[in-house]
């Protein structure tokens, strides 16, 4: 009697988070994205930060066509700071998810470790397709945190150069199927014209070059600022920002372009941009960015006598929540995602990390769009996307990753305006990353 | 008939007591009140409180709540940023508050007379005040571009060959906002001070005109002491809004560059919503409102006895 009417504080939770998801899912469904809950079989809730109409709705479909019964119902989450955080409150708060994704291993291990994502270990393990996903496969493939697996990539989010390819052909450049961080910079000097920078941003040179782990030392137990190959990176962006042949710092903060980089370069105003796949929904939406150019691709730069590891990440990790009522059925959605990536999600500018019976053809013609022979030099795309010696580096460490993130960020943009001395920020960058790692270590 | 002409003032009178109709509806008319009042301000400012005094990620859910004592102060304390981003505060309230209400007020002193155009120019003024602050941020976004915004282009234009990069200077970051914050106040500061003028009696002008006092000494022995109740309570209101400073430092600047901009509003945001330690984010909400409650103690303590009418 005295049970029936106590609200514990994890219902109390619970109900505020299902007001919020409530509010959420309804306006999915305003834009014509979930499906409604119903029949008799299970019901799927899936929380993902790829809007509805980029391959989420397909998908749901298409695996509801497979499973008649199973109602699956997308939410569209913000991947940002209040998003992400909504996807966590609503976990613990125990809104009805089934399945989640998580968009890089910080977020991810920081549910795991709060208990809000099942062991995916052993299930990765008995799918034969997954063996390179495994936590003990040879190179890594997934993250793995104290030897278990929590997220099942879906995608995988490499970097490339993108080159405006009438302003290459004008300066009679012509490109391999890779290069050196040298020959980048020498390209970029050559695209260098008045009111056209060669590039936005100069090239990585440390995690190129160092892989894994490049931000740690000792296992994790201190930072790795002091390796020479950061203050080699940051010497060579002064220098190309100097020479102007990389835009300058101060452009680049005053105008938001770490966020909107797909803007200088979609407007002509840089000749060539590092970035990964996000930019190709932009370039494809020739009404909101009209241009008259096509793009070419190359690979990331690798700085000589090193690995050439790429400056991208394995992304969208997906996760099945302990609180699922139906986990087998949720573990077969996201086999099904993970394995259906190349035929749904490639639209929205996401490459599959298994292509699944996806052929390379088809995953560009997705990856493209309708327009892919005016807008991009195709066979370089082919080229870099899926002949070149990929390789994505799988970090094991994420002591702090916001924080030091945060750091490195503000440092370098001190020393780009500036205002700090490469010396100052190897020191700086040093110190407040060990500190910010002692204190996630207590 | 005379029983019931009786019985009415004893009706009424049980419908004000303490139990009565009147009382029920008088609850009923402030409940919405009431209800918002427990669950926007008395919960959170209750919870937030409770939160300080903990170790929680919100991840880990309500039972990964850990009581910490005065861990997260005694960390604050020693906490170098910490101190850096109280630093800005007062720099941003300090000179942002007086900047604003004297612009306020120097706008109100120029409506209050017989000025062509009145009303139109107040809504003018007014204007910023209720404009999205993302809206104002990408106006000034664009007027204080370092290279191509209109107030360097006119800088340039009248000589000065190096003018500041504002908003990605790391000594203008702050000068540039503490401008833009006031620039939208002033019109709503302006607002207030034109109607407590405008409330003021003519008979003490004229009196004073008698008696031979010009227009500054009127200013500085009946203007400036009638409005003081005015100006205390636009002062508090001010610096709490300066102190609680949030949408256009994270729209324009994002605390930096460096951490040039960041001031404490923006130093809980990174704590709360970025790092996930909202224990440590609520401490330092904490101090800030311990810090603004002091400040308007000691504002309101200072202007008692110092107004005409007070």
């Amino acid at each position: 009697m005295t049970g029936s009417r106590t609200i514990t504080r994890r219902s109390l939770l619970g109900i505020a988070a299902s007001a919020s998801a409530a509010s959420l899912a309804g306006c999915n469904l305003g834009a014509g994205g979930g499906k409604s809950a119903g029949g008799g079989g299970a019901t799927l809730n899936v929380w993902g930060g790829v809007p509805n109409e980029s391959g989420p709705d397909d998908m749901c479909k298409a695996f509801m066509a497979e499973n008649p019964g199973t109602t699956v119902t997308y939410t569209r989450y913000v991947n940002d700071d209040q998003g992400n955080l909504k996807l966590d409150t609503s976990l613990s708060g125990g809104v009805p998810i089934d399945l989640y994704f998580s968009y890089g291993p910080v977020p991810m291990f920081k549910r795991s470790a709060a208990g809000l994502a099942l062991d995916l270990t052993d299930k990765i393990k008995a799918e034969s397709d997954f063996a390179a996903l495994t936590a003990d496969a040879t190179p890594l493939s997934n993250y793995v945190l104290n030897g278990k697996l929590y997220g099942l990539p879906a995608a995988r989010a490499p970097q490339q150069v993108y080159i405006n390819k009438t302003m290459m052909d004008a300066a009679g450049i012509k490109l391999g199927k890779t290069w050196t961080v040298d020959e980048f910079n020498e390209v970029a000097r050559e695209l260098t014209k008045p009111g056209v920078f060669g590039t936005l941003t100069a090239p990585q040179l440390a995690r190129p070059a160092l892989g894994p782990d490049y931000l740690y030392a000792d296992g994790g137990k201190r930072s790795n600022f002091g390796n020479p190959k950061f203050a080699e990176e940051l010497e060579l962006a002064l220098r190309l920002q100097k020479a102007k042949v990389a835009m300058d710092r101060q452009t680049i903060i005053a105008e938001k372009l770490q966020t909107f980089s797909q803007n200088p370069f979609i407007a002509g105003r840089v000749a060539m941009l590092i970035q990964s796949g996000q930019i190709i929904r932009s370039i494809n939406d020739t009404k909101g960015y009209p241009h008259d150019f096509a793009t070419y691709c190359m690979p990331v730069p690798v700085p000589a006598g090193t690995e050439g590891w790429n400056t991208g990440q394995i992304g969208d990790q997906i996760s099945i929540s302990p609180k699922s009522k139906s986990p087998d059925q949720a573990w077969e959605l996201a086999k099904f995602w993970a394995r259906n990536a190349g035929k749904y999600m490639t639209k929205g500018g996401r490459l599959p990390l298994l292509s699944g019976e996806s052929t390379p053809d088809q995953i560009l013609e997705q990856l493209l769009g309708p327009q892919r022979d005016k807008l991009y030099d195709v066979k370089s795309w082919k080229s870099t996307l899926f002949e070149s010696d990929l390789k994505l580096p799988v970090d094991t460490i994420f002591t702090a990753g916001t924080e030091i993130s945060t750091i490195h960020t503000k440092l370098t943009d001190e020393t780009l305006l500036g205002d700090r001395s490469v010396a100052s920020w190897v020191t700086e960058a040093t110190r407040q990353s060990d500190a910010a790692i002692a204190k996630a270590g207590k | 008939m005379s029983a019931a002409v009786l019985a009415a003032p004893v009706s009424r009178q049980a419908r004000r007591g303490p139990g009565g109709a009147s009382a029920r509806a008088g609850w009923l008319f402030i409940l919405p009140n009431l209800v918002g009042f427990l669950a926007f301000t008395l919960v959170p400012l209750v919870s937030g409180i409770g939160i300080s005094f903990t170790d929680w990620n919100v991840v880990s859910g309500l039972d990964g709540i850990r009581f910490v004592g005065l861990d997260n102060f005694a960390a604050l304390i020693r906490d170098t940023g910490f101190w850096q981003a109280v630093g800005r505060t007062v720099l941003y309230a300090g000179v942002g508050v007086p900047l604003t209400m004297t612009g306020g007020l120097i706008i109100a002193l120029c409506l209050n007379g017989p000025v062509f155009g009145r009303s139109a120019l107040r809504v003018i003024f007014f204007v910023p005040h209720i404009v999205s602050s993302i809206a104002i941020g990408f106006v000034w976004l664009l007027l204080l571009h370092p290279s191509s915004g209109l107030v360097n282009l006119a800088l340039q234009a009248i000589g000065v060959a190096d003018p500041p990069t504002w908003l990605v200077s790391q000594d203008w970051s702050l000068v540039s906002l503490i401008l833009i914050t006031s620039w939208a106040g002033m019109g709503f500061h302006a607002v207030i001070f034109l109607s407590a003028l405008q409330a003021l009696p003519e008979d003490l002008y004229e009196a004073a005109e008698l008696d031979g006092a010009g227009r500054w000494r009127q200013f500085t022995t009946i203007t400036w002491p009638s409005l003081m109740p005015t100006t205390t309570f636009l002062a508090i209101m001010s610096m709490i809004g300066h102190s609680q400073g949030f949408g256009l430092i994270a729209f324009l600047t994002q605390g930096g560059p460096g951490n040039s901009s960041t001031t404490l509003s923006y130093l809980m945001y990174q704590n709360g919503f970025q790092y996930y330690r909202f224990g440590y984010a609520a401490a330092i909400g904490m101090m800030s409102f311990v810090g603004v409650l002091l400040l308007s103690a000691f504002f309101w303590r200072f202007q008692r006895g110092r107004g005409l009418y007070s």
